[in-house]
C-alpha cells in the first residue's frame, strides 16, 4: 500500500494515516512519502527565501502541513508498525526544468489565492517565476522523505 | 478531508499533475521495487492516485494474477486503464478502505482478499 503527496493535504493526518494502518492486510507493508521543505530555508537568493517564506505562511493558513515529511517515521510507529526504515532525498534544478515549469504551473493557478492571503505579493511572485525561466538559476526546493513499516503478525 | 486548494477542476491540473508523474515517479518506483514485495498475484493499493501513473505501474508489476487498487477523492483525472487495475472514489479520512469493499468504477465486482503490498 501506497500514499504520496497526500498527506500534507489532508485536515487530520493522523486520522488518516490510522485508516491507512486499519487498511493493510496482516504482514501488508504501508510506503509514504510526503514533502518536507526544509531546502527552502537555505535558498537562494534572498527574494526566493523570501518568496518561500510566504509561500509556507500561506500553506499553514490553508491547512497544508510541508513539514509532515519529517514526522512520518514516529506516525507510522505509533500505531505499531515494524521494520520502519526511510530516507529523503531533494531535487537540485535549474531554470526552464520540468521542476521550474512544475512550480510555474502551481504558482500561476495559485497565483490569485497567494497574492490575496496576503502572505506574498506581486513582486515577490514576478521574481520567483522569472527566476524559473533563467537557466543559469540552480536551487532545490523539496525534501521527499520516503518511510515505510509493515503491519505486524506475517 | 481539508480543501484541496489545487483541485482537478483548475484548468493546469491534469499537465500539473503529468508533471508530477514524470517528477516523482521514477523516485516512487525506486522505494517500491526496494521493498521487494510486488510481484505477479499480488494486491496493492494506493491511496490518493492523483491520474493512476503509479497504480497503472502496479497493475503492470502484479500480472499475472494480481490486482491493483487505485484510491482517491476524485477519479476524474484518470485516463489509464487496464484489466487489474480497479479504480475506486473514496476519501481516506472519513474511514479504511475495505477490502471487501473494492469495486472497479468500469466494472464492478467484488474483490474478496484482503489489500497491501
Amino acid at each position: 500500500m501506497t500514499a504520496r503527496a497526500v498527506l500534507h493535504h489532508v485536515a487530520d493526518a493522523e486520522v488518516a494515516i490510522t485508516n491507512l494502518v486499519a487498511s493493510l492486510r496482516t504482514g501488508g507493508v504501508l510506503l509514504l512519502i510526503e514533502p518536507d521543505f526544509l531546502p527552502v530555508s537555505i535558498a537562494e537568493p534572498p527574494e526566493v527565501r523570501a518568496f518561500w517564506d510566504g509561500w509556507l505562511a500561506w500553506s499553514r493558513e490553508r491547512g497544508i502541513d510541508y513539514h509532515i515529511g519529517r514526522t512520518l517515521a514516529p506516525r507510522l510507529a505509533a500505531p505499531g508498525l515494524t521494520q520502519i526504515s526511510g530516507t529523503a532525498e531533494t531535487a537540485i534544478y535549474n531554470g526552464g526544468s520540468t521542476w521550474a515549469n512544475y512550480w510555474t504551473l502551481t504558482i500561476n493557478e495559485l497565483r490569485d489565492d497567494l497574492i490575496g492571503s496576503g502572505k506574498l505579493n506581486v513582486a515577490l511572485v514576478d521574481t520567483f517565476l522569472n527566476h524559473c525561466a533563467d537557466s543559469n538559476w540552480w536551487t532545490q526546493t523539496v525534501a521527499f522523505t520516503a518511510v515505510s513499516g509493515r503491519s505486524p503478525g506475517a | 478531508m481539508s480543501k484541496y486548494v489545487l483541485g482537478h477542476h483548475l484548468k493546469g491540473e491534469g499537465k500539473r499533475l503529468a508533471l508530477m508523474s514524470e517528477l516523482l515517479d521514477p523516485m516512487h518506483r525506486r522505494y517500491i521495487d526496494a521493498l521487494n514485495i510486488v510481484r505477479p498475484g499480488a494486491r496493492t493499493l494506493e491511496v490518493g492516485c492523483g491520474n493512476a501513473s503509479i497504480s497503472a505501474w502496479l497493475a503492470e508489476r502484479v500480472s499475472p494474477g494480481g490486482t491493483a487498487v487505485a484510491f482517491d477523492l476524485d477519479l476524474s483525472l484518470i485516463e489509464v486503464r487496464a484489466p487489474n487495475l480497479e479504480l475506486r472514489q473514496g476519501d481516506i479520512v472519513a474511514g479504511p478502505v475495505a477490502p471487501a469493499d473494492f469495486r472497479s468504477r468500469d466494472r464492478p465486482r467484488r474483490v474478496a482478499s484482503c489489500c497491501g503490498c
